[in-house]
């Protein structure tokens, strides 16, 4: 009996030591913890519009949305006073990573690819006549994501374009040559430079009046506006501080001058969540702001388009009780939320006379719907089924 | 374009076969040959024998104790879990299926180490996917034959230590460690890893027989069980793991763990009647979870404690419960271990029941002495072999050694592959076909190359050529493919400067030479002296897309333009020799072989 209980304690130690390895090992999670929030740095959207005097061009994600191969790119082309929208997407290169539109006053198009899966370059496709044709050209390295990665100066004669390398660097060019050399002065555009802006990545380039460059950044001082214009080989921070209390970090989402006045779409910190404001740069050169417009955390802006010359922004955002449209117009500078967007709207687009387009996708096809100004409803106006090779790429 | 190899894929399924049987044939040989070589050896000792005037062969047992019950319940029954285990592996989707569908599920939710490590062994397996599943065959039957035939001895020690070391092999780079280090690890599913029982078996056959001559070494046995038992009772009733809910809904996930699992394992394909028990098992879990984890850790510790005793008795009924528990574990949990899914063996159950009678049974059944047949001379030491050797003895060795004959045969093939860094041809051609061989002359091109000058057929006359036709801002198969012609480039070393590289535009808007340059600089190509990227204007490239049956159109919206993916060996005479499809599928392994099946063609050229 004696015999038996000293074997047992015997066995004791290698018991316990088993035990306690359970014990560490019941301690880890059953299943991995989940991400934290981040702060709310908005990305702009691809799914963008941009209306000038010569036209519309709007950008929807069409295809099976949930896989990037499967997801391609569209570009919608609707003439001024025109009442449908036309398929214009360049042919020759998978666009699965987003498309980027620029315009010129006189109404030239560039259209930039994202690189997306191996290719590690970004073509161009450009047009003079609203998408019927498009020419080849090339920028050597990726485009940055961002609906104004690319702009163009008025005749054509400069461009400029925002490419991925470190946290952003721009490029510019000839618009007929495409020959791509780094912009004068790039150094004052790295992270942490302009102490009035602690610069953080560039998020948007464009081609101010005069085709003058302008950069827009993210900004780690509180309330100020990343804008940046060249003057020589120098950049200088023209941006606004935000007048909107409570509001820490920035980033410009848009950043267009191609209908005229440059207009600005900001993204700010706030408590809780963000705040985005539009501003509008006048021939003075004084910026004028909407209002800061709430937003939630984490990607609320699904589409944004500039309209009007400029002088109207639309916004699709996304709400815990779900989609809804805000736009925002020069006179008044007030924020108006219109009825809630038909089921499955990716993009949202001015639509001439004040009216605003919802192009609603639904696998390869498209509906889009039309909400005159002061309606409550919107209008199925078009639909179409846009022919789309799953698999291809 | 980007097609991926399926685990029923014919080449390779017949590629196994075939290997299988011709490996079997040389296993028969090798049989055949271990058969003569004993009758010589019997002849042999019958002659010296005979020529002693003692025409008998000796019969003196060569151990004086019989082989412990303990250790012969280990050794058959693990020896015939190995042989089952080995004849799961010859099932049609191990060679593309096992990664894919059993190794990375397992390491998938382990820490990042643990899946860098079995990521290497999956390397070798996806490389040479053949060689691997037949090793895996060959091994696992030669290891289980090994601790059949050979019961005592050397060569049985050695056959322990031979399924030792492979067990650790495959728990660490097939079963992810069994899982112990990611979360959710349970006794229930199979916890710490089926093979790692295997391991501790093969141990236990490789101790000196001696340590079975106490009831000592099952004690320790007996305790190692009931303390994993304890440790699995801790981990099943810990709380916020999911175990207690049942069908309620846990982690974002629609049901508690266990009714999770076993939902899932109810959809495996299967029998019908085990699929309708693991069914109804759910079911039961689902209303009944809390009460089905209390039995668990009830059943668990309460085994665990008393088999940590050494109490006899007390063991006894330990033991009992246990195994009934396992056995329902074993049936509606785990699904018999191979029955749904892809399965390499019956899971944990079955081999933890075996340790655990063995322990039980060293315990109580200590080996008895031999009793030697009456006549037998006493063994006589410094004798010759030819009075001392057996013919029992004699037949184990040669079993033992046609078994390691067996575990030879599968290595050896897997060996010679893993030392080549190229994946093996059989993959391409499982997805791209067999390349055609032709000979024909090529038609001719005229076209301007990266640098901006002219190339053409006949300026390239003197060298083999491997041409493709690629799109510079293709976002998928190019790259692959372009990458695919640079490393049949680095693998040709000095040959080289003899052979040119060669792809013609396959895009009729993107084809200026800035796009074929980007491409160049993107892939690396732009360092590569014999690699030439050929445009010209629309109507050159139609004209030649045409002569070669390339055919190049766009396709819907936003998509690529789509071409044909085909690649033309011409010799120094400019003459085709091959013709090869060179879809790199979804890349990694499928495309690097064709860096091989390439060569290969470039080489039959040079020398047709």
């Amino acid at each position: 009996m004696i015999g038996r209980r000293r074997s047992a304690l015997r066995l004791a130690p290698p018991c316990l030591v088993g035990l306690a390895a359970m014990v560490l090992l019941a301690g880890t999670p059953a299943a991995p913890a989940s991400a934290a929030g981040g702060p709310p740095y908005l990305h702009a959207p691809l799914a963008s519009a941009l209306s000038t005097p010569q036209g519309s061009w709007a950008v929807v994600a069409m295809g099976d949305l949930g896989q990037l191969t499967n997801t391609f790119w569209e570009l919608f082309f609707r003439a001024p006073g025109g009442t449908s929208w036309k398929l214009v997407t360049p042919p020759g290169v998978a666009d699965n990573g987003g498309l980027t539109v620029a315009i010129d006053a006189s109404g030239t198009t560039t259209v930039g690819f994202e690189a997306s899966q191996r290719l590690r370059s970004s073509p161009l496709a450009l047009s003079s006549d609203d998408g019927s044709n498009w020419g080849p050209a090339l920028v050597p390295t990726a485009l940055a994501v961002s609906p104004d990665a690319l702009a163009l100066g008025s005749g054509g004669h400069t461009a400029l374009a925002l490419v991925r390398r470190g946290s952003g660097e721009v490029l510019q060019s000839t618009a007929q040559q495409m020959a791509w050399t780094p912009t004068p002065g790039a150094s004052m555009l790295r992270d942490g430079s302009s102490p009035a802006c602690r610069i953080d990545g560039l998020t948007a380039v464009a081609l101010g009046a005069g085709s003058v460059p302008m950069v827009g950044t993210g900004c780690r001082r509180a309330g100020q506006v990343g804008v940046f214009v060249r003057t020589g080989s120098r950049w200088k921070l023209t941006g606004p501080v935000l007048h909107a209390a409570g509001i820490g970090a920035t980033s410009v989402l848009r950043l267009d001058s191609s209908g005229g006045p440059s207009t600005a779409l900001v993204v700010g910190a706030r408590r809780g969540g963000a705040a985005v404001v539009a501003l509008w740069l006048s021939a003075t050169g004084t910026w004028s702001q909407s209002p800061a417009l709430s937003v939630g955390a984490g990607r609320p802006v699904l589409s944004s388009a500039v309209a009007d010359g400029g002088e109207q922004v639309v916004l699709l955002g996304q709400r815990p009780s779900g989609a809804e449209v805000e736009t925002v117009a020069v006179p008044g500078l007030r924020w108006t939320r219109v009825a809630d967007p038909p089921p499955g709207t990716r993009t949202v687009a001015p639509s001439g006379n004040g009216s605003i387009a919802a192009f609603a996708v639904h696998g390869s096809e498209l509906r889009v719907f039309t909400l005159s100004p002061g309606a409550h409803v919107w209008a199925l106006t078009q639909r179409m089924s846009v022919d789309i090779a799953y698999g291809s790429s | 374009m980007g097609r991926s190899l399926q685990s029923g894929n014919p080449v390779i399924v017949s590629s196994f076969h075939s290997a299988l049987f011709h490996q079997f044939f040389v296993i028969l040989l090798i049989g055949a040959g271990l058969a003569i070589a004993f009758n010589v050896v019997r002849t042999v000792q019958f002659r010296h024998l005979k020529a002693e005037a003692r025409p008998r062969f000796p019969t003196t047992p060569a151990w004086e104790y019989t082989e412990p019950a303990a250790r012969r319940i280990l050794r058959t029954g693990f020896g015939l879990l190995w042989v089952f285990d080995g004849l799961l592996q010859i099932q049609a989707s191990m060679p593309i299926g096992l990664p894919s569908g059993v190794i990375q599920p397992s390491a998938g939710t382990s820490p990042g180490w643990v899946q860098h490590l079995v990521s290497s062994g999956l390397t070798i397996w996806t490389l040479h996917p053949v060689q691997a599943a037949t090793a895996s065959v060959w091994i696992q039957i030669g290891l289980g034959v090994w601790l059949l035939v050979a019961p005592r001895g050397v060569w049985s020690r050695l056959g322990g230590l031979a399924g030792l070391g492979w067990g650790l092999v495959v728990w660490s780079f097939g079963e992810a460690f069994g899982g112990i280090f990611a979360p959710g690890v349970s006794f229930l599913f199979g916890a710490p890893g089926a093979v790692l029982l295997y391991c501790v078996a093969g141990l236990l056959v490789a101790l000196p027989e001696r340590a079975w001559a106490t009831p000592r070494l099952g004690r320790t046995l007996s305790a190692g069980v009931g303390a994993f038992f304890i440790g699995m009772a801790v981990l099943q009733a810990w709380p916020g793991r999911g175990f207690w809910h049942g069908g309620v809904s846990v982690h974002g996930s629609p049901a508690g763990t266990l009714t999770t699992m076993v939902r899932q394992m109810s959809h495996t394909p299967q029998p019908g009647y085990l699929s309708s028990w693991v069914s109804a098992f759910a079911s039961f879990d689902a209303a009944h979870g809390w009460a089905v984890n209390l039995v668990v850790v009830v059943v668990l510790a309460a085994s665990g404690a008393a088999l940590c005793t050494g109490r006899r008795r007390l063991m006894l009924v330990a033991l009992t419960a246990a195994v009934v528990l396992c056995l329902a574990v074993w049936v509606l949990v785990q699904d018999v271990g191979f029955m749904g899914g892809t399965g390499t063996d019956p899971n944990s159950m079955v081999p933890l029941v075996l340790l655990m009678v063995a322990g039980y049974v060293a315990m109580v059944r200590l080996p008895s002495r031999v009793a030697v047949p009456a006549g037998s001379p006493p063994a006589q030491p410094g004798r010759p072999w030819w009075d001392r050797l057996t013919p029992a003895y004699l037949l184990r060795a040669v079993a033992a050694s046609g078994a390691l004959a067996i575990v030879l045969v599968g290595t050896a093939p897997l060996s010679l592959a893993a030392a080549n860094p190229n994946a093996d041809p059989i993959i391409s051609e499982a997805l791209d076909g067999t390349p055609n061989v032709v000979n024909m002359p090529a038609p001719p091109f005229a076209l301007t190359d990266q640098r901006g000058a002219p190339v053409s057929l006949s300026s390239l006359r003197g060298r083999t050529i491997a041409l493709t036709f690629l799109d510079p801002v293709c976002t998928s198969d190019c790259p692959l493919i372009a990458q695919e012609f640079k490393q049949a480039d680095e693998q040709l070393g000095g040959d080289s400067a003899k052979v040119e590289f060669v792809a013609i535009v396959a895009n009729p808007i993107y084809r200026s030479v800035s796009f074929t340059t980007a491409f160049d600089r993107q892939e690396g190509l732009d360092r590569v002296p014999n690699w030439l990227f050929l445009t010209g204007s629309v109507a050159q490239l139609r004209a030649i897309w045409n002569s070669y049956g390339v055919l190049v159109q766009a396709v819907g919206a936003g998509a690529m333009i789509a071409h044909s993916d085909i690649a033309f060996v011409i010799d120094q005479h400019g003459r085709e020799r091959s013709v090869l499809a060179d879809d790199p599928g979804t890349g990694g392994v499928v495309a690097q072989s064709f860096s091989s099946v390439l060569l290969n063609r470039i080489d039959a050229a040079r020398h047709a």
